[in-house]
């Protein structure tokens, strides 16, 4: 017995060792924790594939992102410098004409503004504060607002800047005796999405379905999660009487989601151009030569389960001409007034 | 379901034998151990959700310990926690803070009686690890963590040179996990998609009948594969002291 117990000890032991040598040697070059290449073709491919199987929209951007890879790659070689790489980088994602795409570089940075640089702007802020507001109003954190004749007005420069509960509720503690609302969100182009969340949570009556959130779940371009719902309940000052919303082709991303939320209340109207889109939560992403590329990973959905990434039509289609911004003027910010009154 | 079912009946195999040994170990005088240490890691990760780009750094750690040493059967309950910020080297400006936590049970069986000099035992291990990390520099999405819960094997090697200084080896190889990610949900892995070794070998000194010091240098490695990739090497020193009763 002790014989066979001493084989046994022995025999599992050197069995051990063994094991234990090739897992050590095996699995420490299967690690492969070595630094990645940062030649100019596999930064390329390294960002082309990135995209290829994270990002979220394609299916909604119209572009056959194989044929981007044979066009600008061939741009592409190992002796080329810096900023002709980032060019050419910067030119291949231009072509999906997405507002979240940036490229940062220790050369240059890629964000693509066309979405909205190509349209009229129909917004002034120095007309509005000049003419409309006369140089004074209140500031309650990021907001500036007044009222006038009975009727209240809001603008929030950008989500990015932050708002505290009690600030939003000190202003619409002050709008509590105001007949109706202007919320000025025109080339608001995002920020944070908790910034949105708390001024809407003001109006909203009841828990509200706002959205759908849809991740990607594969590398297929239409391989995606279930929409998972989003719901806002509300909170803070309570704001009932009408409301009109004014918005532009910047208002992006979270003012986009914003202006989304607010459409499904009854008393709200929009007023202006039609919202810049940015439907989706972009993410980050180093590259193997140091760059950032943020892009949209998810798809932003409206309770009817649409797509956002178009934007959000107004419910009144103003604009301001050149001759009306010239003279100083604001009609889309007059237009929601009269319909206030 | 086929590993679950080897899995449930290597286990009732283990806890019978492991019962009889109660009742023989009944007049022979088992020992518990508790233990501290200090711990220097180094430890390197990719994670393809955020960069291919390695981050890595040496951390300080530290970790407790406590374990039933029968004549044949051993036990033993290890908590162990790494936390820093690290670093890509060819990047310092990027950095990730990390917190790596670990719990693993092992219950081994020895061949061969406690004084004999060669030792080799076999048993099963529950391991969890709770790795979270966090990029500073990157908005949004910039946080996330891998969970597992694994059940393994594991196998022991010890030798024992004059009874005060001893050498001893502990693989630790899970077979079946079950996972939690933030994107991917929660979900059961087997050995493809959730790769785990954990070797520590060790260096003794029983200093006194109560007392032990050790050195341990324990490689642990992890692969989770799937729509993310995560790996990770954790290359650790630890200088333990054993308070035996």
């Amino acid at each position: 017995m002790l014989t066979l117990r001493n084989y046994l000890t022995h025999t599992i032991s050197a069995t051990l060792v063994c094991i234990l040598l090739c897992m050590v040697a095996g699995c420490e070059k299967a690690l492969q924790l070595k630094e990645p290449s940062t030649y100019p073709t596999a930064v390329f491919d390294e960002l082309w594939t990135e995209m290829d199987q994270h990002y979220s929209l394609f299916p909604y951007k119209g572009v056959d992102w194989d044929s981007a890879r044979t066009q600008f790659r061939s741009r592409i070689h190992d002796d080329m410098t810096k900023t002709t790489l980032f060019n050419v980088l910067a030119d291949m994602l231009a072509t999906l004409k997405d507002g979240h795409i940036t490229l940062i570089s220790d050369v240059d940075t890629f964000t693509y503004i066309d979405f909205y640089t190509s349209y009229p702007l129909n917004f002034n802020y120095k007309n509005v504060v000049n003419n409309y507001l006369q140089n004074e109003y209140s500031a309650s954190g990021p907001i500036i607002y007044k009222i006038q004749s009975g009727t209240g007005y809001l603008y929030y420069k950008s989500f990015a800047d932050n708002s505290t509960d009690q600030q939003i509720d000190k202003v619409l503690t002050d709008m509590a005796q105001t007949k109706g609302l202007i919320i000025d969100v025109r080339s608001n182009t995002g920020g944070l999405s908790q910034n949105a969340d708390r001024l809407f949570q003001r109006f909203a009556t009841e828990k509200t379905l706002v959205k759908y959130e849809m991740g990607k779940n594969a590398p297929a371009h239409t391989a995606f999660q279930d929409p998972q719902p989003y719901y806002l309940s509300p909170a803070g000052q309570h704001y009932s009487n009408p409301v009109v919303v004014l918005t532009n082709r910047a208002c992006f991303s979270a003012c986009n989601d914003f202006v989304l939320y607010m459409s499904q209340l009854p008393n709200v109207k929009l007023f202006g151009d039609q919202t810049g889109g940015g439907g989706g939560i972009p993410k980050n992403y180093i590259l193997s030569n140091g760059w950032i590329l943020q892009y949209t990973s998810t798809v932003t959905l409206s309770p009817s389960r649409q797509p956002v990434e178009g934007g959000i039509q107004p419910t009144v289609n103003v604009g301001i001409s050149s001759l009306d911004e010239a003279n100083g003027k604001d009609p889309i910010l007059e237009a929601a007034f009269q319909s206030l009154q | 379901m086929k590993k679950l079912t080897a899995f449930i009946f290597l286990f009732m195999l283990y806890v019978s034998a492991w019962s009889q040994q109660q009742a023989v170990l009944s007049q022979q005088q088992a020992r518990w151990e508790v233990s501290a240490s200090a711990q220097a890691a180094k430890l390197s990760n990719i994670d393809k959700e955020f960069s291919s780009l390695p981050f890595s750094a040496l951390l300080p750690g530290g970790g407790i310990s406590i374990k039933y040493l029968g004549e044949h059967f051993t036990h033993g309950l290890q908590a162990s926690y790494i936390g820093g910020s690290v670093q890509t080297s060819s990047h310092p400006a990027y950095r990730q803070d990390q917190r790596y936590l670990n719990i693993d049970y092992t219950g081994l069986y020895f061949l061969g009686t406690p004084d004999a000099a060669w030792r080799g035992g076999a048993g099963l291990t529950l391991q969890t690890l709770y790795d979270e990390r966090t990029y500073p520099e990157l908005i949004n999405h910039n946080n996330t963590y891998d969970f597992a819960a694994s059940l393994g094997l594991a196998g022991s090697i010890t030798h024992s040179f004059n009874n005060i200084w001893s050498l001893s080896d502990q693989l630790r190889l899970p077979f079946v996990a079950w996972l939690a990610e933030p994107d991917d949900g929660r979900h059961v892995g087997s050995f493809s998609s959730f790769t785990r070794i954990k070797n520590a070998l060790s260096i003794n000194w029983n200093v006194s009948m109560h007392n032990k010091l050790s050195l341990t240098y324990d490689w642990d490695y992890y692969r989770i594969a799937g729509q993310r990739d995560v790996r990770q090497a954790c290359h650790r020193m630890e200088l333990a002291y054993h308070l035996i009763f």
